[in-house]
């Protein structure tokens, strides 16, 4: 979210304060509909997806804890959730999900990015040190929003690989990161 | 803490790493809410919050495009709604204040009751559920002296619907999650031409009713469509005691597959939660 750090609007929805919804629907719509873009097959699910996130999130905003994440992460951990939730229903309920799909939704232009937070360049400096296939896997699972199949088809993994790289993948990262934070602030563990 | 044993925190950590990935079958989550309740100290949040800073989409929210306005109204109508749900299942799953308010007067009344069953006779036999979805979580009647004359238990209740073999499906289980853990037992039947059932569970830790309530869903899944149909809330006061909880759901469920017990605000959800199930339980095929 750069510098500048807004006031937050997830308390002000958990009170129930009149124009926080508005308020949290300019500020955070944006980042709920590319996430939702992301993780579906069409426009018209899409905003399914974008109500059922929102539904989470007004019933959730009271859990937010400004000292452990900025808001617009509490908001993108609930979207994400959700999405890749709702992808996994309905996956189940139609099981063919074809690849051109998915190949569209990957094509989708990346929003430009302004500037990257410490936390997001100390994560991405860590990624780096990971595996090829685990960083290739976790970019199109995470940052690419493909499905695990989807992502077998495209690399040529077999599917529990392709689980096994992303996990894998995860964990290290998380303790290279933790690692690093560690270092950084005098070796404590 | 004497559950957090390395081989469990390992599984954690990886069942943290798929849901933030690519999400978690509902088996998996009942495996990650087992562990994470054996694992307090581990923040169940930190592998999604690191995901989504990998993701790095929140640097540029700003410079998102915003929502349609016909999208902002509909998520802004939702708003108002305070329990706000998909048009197809509003009537499927979703809990009216007005609802809640009887439930809150139903468990009363059954606290009540539940005390002087044991002094005095009601006067009238117990209805047949008939809408209401009132939290009922009730003593074993073989722990106690409440037998009634007249009224039929919960556990009455339940034994005739076995007896009425009328397309009844019964199956029990049971599992131990960790060594020093009190085993979950569970009973289930579900008769398919009433439409209705009993969940009889022992084991499940208890809830607060001002912060959580676990809520019963019946999981209906076809190649077309995979539906839960909310099946009531209910709390657990001791987990050593058994509990009898009707299931009733208020619209007809053709053929459930799953019945799922999920970890809810007060007064239930209008849908299942994405994650944290204490109990998964597959029906398999109804006679």
């Amino acid at each position: 979210m750069g510098g500048r750090v807004a006031e937050p609007v997830l308390e002000k929805v958990a009170a129930g304060e009149p124009g926080a919804v508005d308020e949290c629907l300019a500020r955070y719509g944006g980042l709920v509909w590319a996430l939702a873009q992301r993780f579906s097959h069409n426009p018209a699910d899409a905003e399914d997806a974008v109500q059922d996130v929102f539904t989470d999130l007004w019933r959730y905003a009271k859990r937010f804890d400004p000292r452990v994440s900025p808001e617009a992460t509490f908001v993108a951990m609930i979207a994400r959730r959700r999405l890749i939730d709702r992808r996994r229903r309905l996956t189940r309920q139609v099981p063919t999900t074809d690849l051109d799909q998915a190949l569209a939704v990957a094509a989708a232009p990346a929003p430009k990015r302004l500037e990257l937070s410490d936390e997001v360049r100390k994560v991405r400096e860590q990624f780096e040190h990971l595996r090829e296939e685990e960083r290739q896997v976790l970019e199109l699972a995470v940052c690419q929003g493909l499905t695990q199949v989807e992502i077998s088809n495209r690399t040529g993994l077999p599917l529990g690989t392709v689980k096994t790289h992303a996990r894998q993948g995860l964990i290290r990262l998380r303790k290279l990161v933790n690692d690093s934070h560690a270092i950084a602030t005098g070796g404590e563990q | 803490m004497s559950e957090q044993t390395p081989l469990g925190r390992e599984r954690l950590h990886e069942l943290l790493a798929d849901r933030a990935v690519f999400g978690l079958v509902v088996e998996e989550e009942q495996e990650l809410w087992e562990l994470l309740r054996a694992n307090p100290d581990v923040d169940a949040d930190d592998f999604d919050r690191l995901a989504v800073t990998l993701d790095d989409v929140t640097a540029c929210a700003a410079d998102l495009p915003s929502l349609s306005p016909a999208l902002a109204a509909r998520v802004r109508s939702q708003a108002a709604n305070p329990v706000p749900a998909s048009p197809a299942e509003v009537h499927r799953s979703r809990l009216s204040k007005r609802e809640l308010l009887a439930w809150l007067t139903a468990a009363a009344c059954l606290l009540v009751a539940v005390y002087s069953w044991t002094t005095r006779k009601p006067d009238a036999p117990n209805p047949t559920p008939s809408g209401d979805q009132g939290p009922i979580a009730k003593r074993n009647p073989d722990e106690g002296p409440a037998v009634l004359k007249g009224v039929p238990t919960l556990a009455q209740q339940r034994e005739e619907l076995i007896a009425s073999s009328e397309g009844v499906l019964h199956i029990r289980f049971g599992e131990s999650v960790d060594p020093g853990e009190p085993l979950v037992s569970v009973d289930i039947v579900w008769s398919q031409t009433q439409q209705r059932g009993f969940l009889r569970l022992r084991g499940l830790p208890p809830n607060d009713p001002a912060k959580s309530q676990y809520q019963l869903w019946l999981v209906e899944s076809t190649p077309m469509r995979t539906e839960t149909v909310n099946g009531g809330v209910f709390d657990v006061e001791q987990p050593a005691r058994e509990l009898i909880v009707p299931i009733r759901t208020e619209h007809f469920v053709q053929q459930p597959n799953m019945l799922v017990v999920s970890i809810e605000p007060p007064g239930g959800s209008s849908d299942l939660t994405v994650s944290g199930y204490p109990l998964v339980a597959k029906l398999g095929n109804l006679p």
